[in-house]
């Protein structure tokens, strides 16, 4: 009898631990599940849940804190779904957060993730709706990658063409390009930029001598003051001519009257004719002398001289 | 032919029977209640060293033989997940009750009828105590109790195996490969897995006494009993478990 009352607490202690256990893991299963514990409830309606199921989790941040409870249609394109999440978020979700479908790993089950809004600060109800982005589907990703590939395509297309153009083209990329002797006095080119640019160097050496005058002009504050000084005289003496030029724009003075005055013009050209007509009888006055027979011996005398010097210049030339 | 058919139904009717008689002795009184708290004890408490061992082993073997193909689809994380999902569901159950099978319904069998052959269960019925209810009844119902508490204790051990199993490779401490597998773990997998395992103990105690209760003629009967209980019962709880699986799919 004592044998069988030991055996006994075995046996409870055996029934006892085998019940904990299942009692632990339905607990743990259920706690995961959000079935223990205070919950709220919020909702949100969408066009797709792509594939979204009762129990996938609810995400916050990346953590997990609830799961879909309920998925129904409210209408032909509409769908609700109701998810349970611990109380003790509540206060971090509020009325301008949003959720999105996602999925949880690239082959894994699908979770709805709520990002959290960006102004509200007032916290979600119980019940309470809240805003969905629609999930990026593969269909969506697929349409836009097809016109992306017809883009490249036609990218592609140009490319080529482009490129057929500087192979087989006469333009002047293709010379570039292929001409032997484009390149060659492209090369020559460049060569005579070198040496110029060396030139240039050495110039620019002798310029950044410190005893060159180029130098002296740049840094030597003597000459700086000298320059300066030329230059004040300068500035004074074009003042001066200022002057005298306004003098001259004076219509009194003579100059003046020379540049502008139409009388003086006129007179002076009359003052001219006369002149000529003058010179003109001076002329006559000469001829006549010629003739006349007591200066007849002085004109002929200088005839002879000049003769006399034509016939030494052939001789000379004879020789 | 139609001899060989006719016995065949005429003992599928009697087994039918003897179930039935279970459940109507069940509910009458007096109940046997040390004799059914001693059978817990004999199938229970004393089988537990076995399937503890058996479960510990088919955890770490199952952890490891599974890891070289997870990690070629890079999804070595999933492995505790996987081998607590694959313990809970089929293989702790299923192997339990095969140990259990093994271990009562022979026991029972072999126990049953060695009593039968020599009479003693007509020198109860004289002594007026019903044979039926003392000993089938108790252990009936003793092993659809006590088999579904070992397939707990040896989930637990075997999800503890795999944890050692998983440790050999890669490292992970152990909460939070409690916490992984809780994580996989859903009522669909616990519920039906652990109510197809009532079924198990209860083929087991039912199989084993009715092949003890029909043993006849020498004592060649009692080993051709106990080898009978155990055979049939290994095969009815891969029956059961079949149905229990499709049952389970309709609800998934």
């Amino acid at each position: 009898m004592k044998k069988r009352k030991d055996n006994t607490w075995k046996l409870g202690l055996f029934v006892i631990v085998s019940l904990a256990v299942f009692l632990a893991t339905v607990y743990f299963i259920g706690k995961s599940q959000n079935l223990f514990g205070a919950t709220f409830h919020l909702q949100s309606t969408f066009k797709n849940v792509n594939g979204l199921k009762i129990g996938n989790n609810v995400l916050l941040s990346g953590i997990s804190i609830g799961s879909i409870k309920k998925i129904d249609f409210v209408s032909d394109s509409t769908v609700v779904v109701n998810m349970v999440i611990r109380s003790s978020v509540q206060k971090y979700i509020k009325t301008d957060a949003f959720v999105t479908i996602g999925s949880d790993g690239l082959m894994g089950d699908k979770v709805l993730m709520i990002s959290p809004g960006t102004n509200s600060r007032e916290i979600v109800k119980d019940y309470g709706m809240i805003a969905s982005n629609e999930a990026v589907s593969i269909e969506n990703l697929m349409g836009g990658l097809k016109k992306s590939i017809n883009n490249a395509e036609i990218i592609t297309k140009e490319l080529s063409e482009f490129s057929y153009k500087i192979n087989n083209g006469k333009g002047v990329l293709s010379k570039v390009l292929t001409d032997e002797e484009f390149s060659k006095s492209i090369g020559r080119t460049l060569k005579n930029l070198e040496t110029g640019t060396d030139e240039f160097v050495v110039f620019t050496k002798k310029m950044n001598d410190k005893n060159g005058t180029l130098s002296k002009l740049m840094t030597d504050p003597a000459y700086a003051y000298s320059i300066k000084k030329t230059l004040s005289a300068f500035e004074k003496s074009a003042a001066d001519i200022n002057v005298f030029t306004a003098k001259l724009n004076n219509e009194k003075g003579i100059v003046s009257k020379l540049l502008t005055d139409d009388k003086m013009a006129n007179s002076l050209d009359s003052t001219l004719i006369n002149l000529k007509t003058g010179t003109k009888k001076l002329n006559e006055i000469g001829e006549a002398a010629k003739h006349n027979f007591l200066l007849r011996g002085y004109f002929k005398k200088q005839e002879k001289a000049k003769a006399k010097k034509e016939k030494e210049l052939q001789k000379t030339i004879k020789k | 032919m139609i001899a060989f058919i006719k016995k065949q139904l005429t003992q599928a009717g009697k087994f039918s029977r003897f179930i039935g008689r279970f459940f109507r002795e069940l509910f009458v009184p007096p109940f046997q209640f040390n004799e059914f708290i001693r059978q817990c004890y004999t199938i229970g408490y004393k089988s537990l060293p076995l399937v503890g061992i058996t479960g510990f082993i088919m955890g770490l073997v199952l952890t490891i033989q599974s890891r070289p193909t997870m990690t070629k689809f890079g999804a070595e994380s999933w492995l505790p997940g996987m081998v607590s999902l694959s313990l809970i569901r089929e293989i702790a159950p299923v192997i339990t009750a095969l140990i259990c099978a093994g271990k009562i319904a022979s026991g029972i069998g072999a126990e049953l009828g060695s009593m039968k052959v020599t009479s003693q269960l007509n020198a109860m019925e004289v002594s007026a105590i019903n044979p039926y209810k003392y000993l089938v009844v108790t252990r009936v119902l003793a092993s659809t109790l006590m088999v579904p508490l070992l397939v707990i204790l040896a989930d637990l051990v075997g999800i503890y195996g795999g944890y050692i199993g998983y440790n050999v490779h890669s490292s992970i401490g152990l909460l939070r490969y409690f916490s992984e597998v809780i994580e996989n773990l859903d009522f669909l997998d616990i519920i039906p897995a652990t109510i197809k395992t009532f079924f198990f103990g209860f083929f087991i105690g039912v199989i084993g006494c009715y092949k003890g209760f029909n043993a006849s003629g020498g004592t060649a009967s009692v080993g051709r009993a106990a080898n009978s209980a155990v055979v049939t019962a290994s095969l009815s709880i891969f029956v059961v478990d079949m149905l229990a699986v499709q049952i389970t799919d309709l609800f998934y």
